[in-house]
């Protein structure tokens, strides 16, 4: 049935430029793209420098043992600006604390400690 | 730990300010956070704050909740101290009991030393340099089933309460009190105990407002309750006339026409009050208040942004004013921290 002098589409069609564009914006946004992730429920892997800084450790302290959260993070492609910067932004600490911690694995087990006690705060299990 | 005595004058008797308004939501534990550290920094005050609101939002801002928690688990705070006023009321001549704290009690069992930790200011004291400090005697959620018991407690009359409770609170901080310059109470938002309580033993109040009508609804039902015969039974002689002993803050202030038009007209009906300048609103600053762990440090400068700095330091400005007029304090500004 054709509803207006525009050119005839199927619903096929429709739902792939639909998913075309919900795919364009979660490659270049990866904030986006998470939310739509975590709305599937669905067990995550993350790649990739922008996939990290975009990652949201409280959640993921819920979900990986200290052991699997460090695996996350501990990837080459992510320094230690990387890993202040994600710690500040959410805000798990302070510049001050921060002062002291140069190394990655060190930022990694403090960014665990403090996004697990956060992720209590936020809910009781 | 043992304090160094105050460098301020009337260190025998610190001011009591209790942070009130019987309306919810209208920022006065943000008000008392923001009150007793800028007191700190700009002043170099000594603040012990009493948290009295079961809420318990100004200890989980100074504290985090794992630190309230274990503060409570320490059995420091409100709490363990009403366990033992409890106590006292059950057996009021029970072998061993005592009314206050020993100086050393005091710090060691109620008083949560590491509340504050502006790291400009512990390098200070580290420096021997002596300068302010807050200390937190903390609230816990269960204030919230300890209140009703303390009501329940056969013996004191719903008047009687604050009268005995007072007297026990005020025998709790006496032996350090001289070690404070001031001592700020944030009172829960209903009449409970430990609210007239609060008020009781206040020298001053510091009453938040929104610039709104339900919060000057708000104002006005808490000025009609402070002067009704049955409070003032309980209530201490310096409120017989309130007005020139409350201090009057806007928070959450909105740039805009209608706030600036209701914070005029409120301030042209309650004439007799001290107005401080608005703290400004500001979408994120729950985000920034609260302590970001039980072990972080934090500076003064780094957790308030430029703007509500400036909100802080003209409050604290304008209540160290009201406070000389009132209590011929010497609070000194500290040149360095502009």
């Amino acid at each position: 049935m054709e509803t207006s002098g525009k050119p005839r589409v199927g619903p096929l069609e429709t739902l792939d430029r639909f998913f075309q564009q919900v795919r364009q914006q979660a490659a270049t946004d990866p904030a986006f793209a998470d939310r739509l992730i975590r709305a599937l429920n669905v067990t995550v892997y993350y790649e990739g420098e922008d996939a990290l800084k975009a990652s949201n450790p409280v959640l993921l302290s819920g979900m990986r043992d200290a052991e699997g959260f460090s695996a996350i993070y501990n990837v080459p492609a992510f320094k230690v600006g990387d890993l202040k910067r994600l710690i500040l932004s959410n805000d798990l600490a302070t510049p001050t604390d921060l002062k002291a911690k140069r190394t990655k694995p060190q930022l990694i087990d403090f960014m665990y400690q403090r996004a697990a006690d956060k992720r209590r705060e936020l809910r009781a299990d | 730990m043992t304090n160094p005595p105050s460098r301020h004058s009337n260190p025998i008797n610190a001011p009591i300010v209790t942070v009130a308004n019987l309306k919810g939501g209208v920022g006065k534990s943000t008000t008392a956070l923001m009150l007793s550290e800028g007191l700190a920094y700009y002043f170099g005050l000594r603040v012990l704050v009493l948290d009295f609101d079961a809420q318990s939002n100004l200890s989980q801002l100074l504290l985090s909740e794992r630190g309230v928690n274990k503060a409570f688990e320490d059995e420091r705070g409100i709490c363990a101290s009403l366990d033992r006023f409890i106590t006292q009321l059950k057996e009021p001549k029970s072998k061993g009991s005592k009314v206050s704290w020993t100086p050393d009690e005091f710090s060691n069992r109620i008083v949560a030393n590491d509340a504050n930790t502006i790291d400009e200011i512990v390098t200070a004291i580290r420096n021997n340099n002596p300068m302010g400090r807050v200390e937190l005697i903390p609230a816990h959620f269960q204030l919230r089933f300890i209140e009703p018991q303390l009501e329940r407690t056969p013996g004191p009359e719903w008047a009687d309460l604050p009268k005995q409770l007072s007297a026990y609170i005020r025998a709790t901080i006496a032996p350090m009190r001289g070690h404070y310059d001031l001592v700020i109470i944030d009172c829960p938002p209903n009449v409970s105990a430990l609210c007239r309580t609060a008020l009781s033993i206040a020298n001053y109040i510091v009453t938040p407002v929104v610039a709104e009508e339900l919060s000057f609804w708000g104002f006005k039902q808490f000025h009609e309750w402070m002067k009704n015969d049955e409070t003032r039974s309980w209530l201490g002689d310096d409120f017989k006339d309130l007005g020139p002993r409350q201090f009057v803050v806007f928070t959450k202030f909105q740039k805009n026409n209608v706030s600036a038009a209701a914070k005029d007209k409120f301030q042209e009906q309650w004439g007799d009050r001290r107005f401080a300048s608005p703290i400004r609103y500001r979408s994120d600053i729950e985000k920034e208040l609260p302590r970001k762990g039980h072990d972080s440090v934090s500076t003064f400068r780094g957790k308030y942004k430029p703007q509500v700095r400036q909100d802080i330091l003209s409050l604290c400005s304008q209540f160290e004013q009201f406070m000389r007029e009132k209590e011929k304090t010497e609070w000194k500004r500290v040149e360095s921290r502009a």
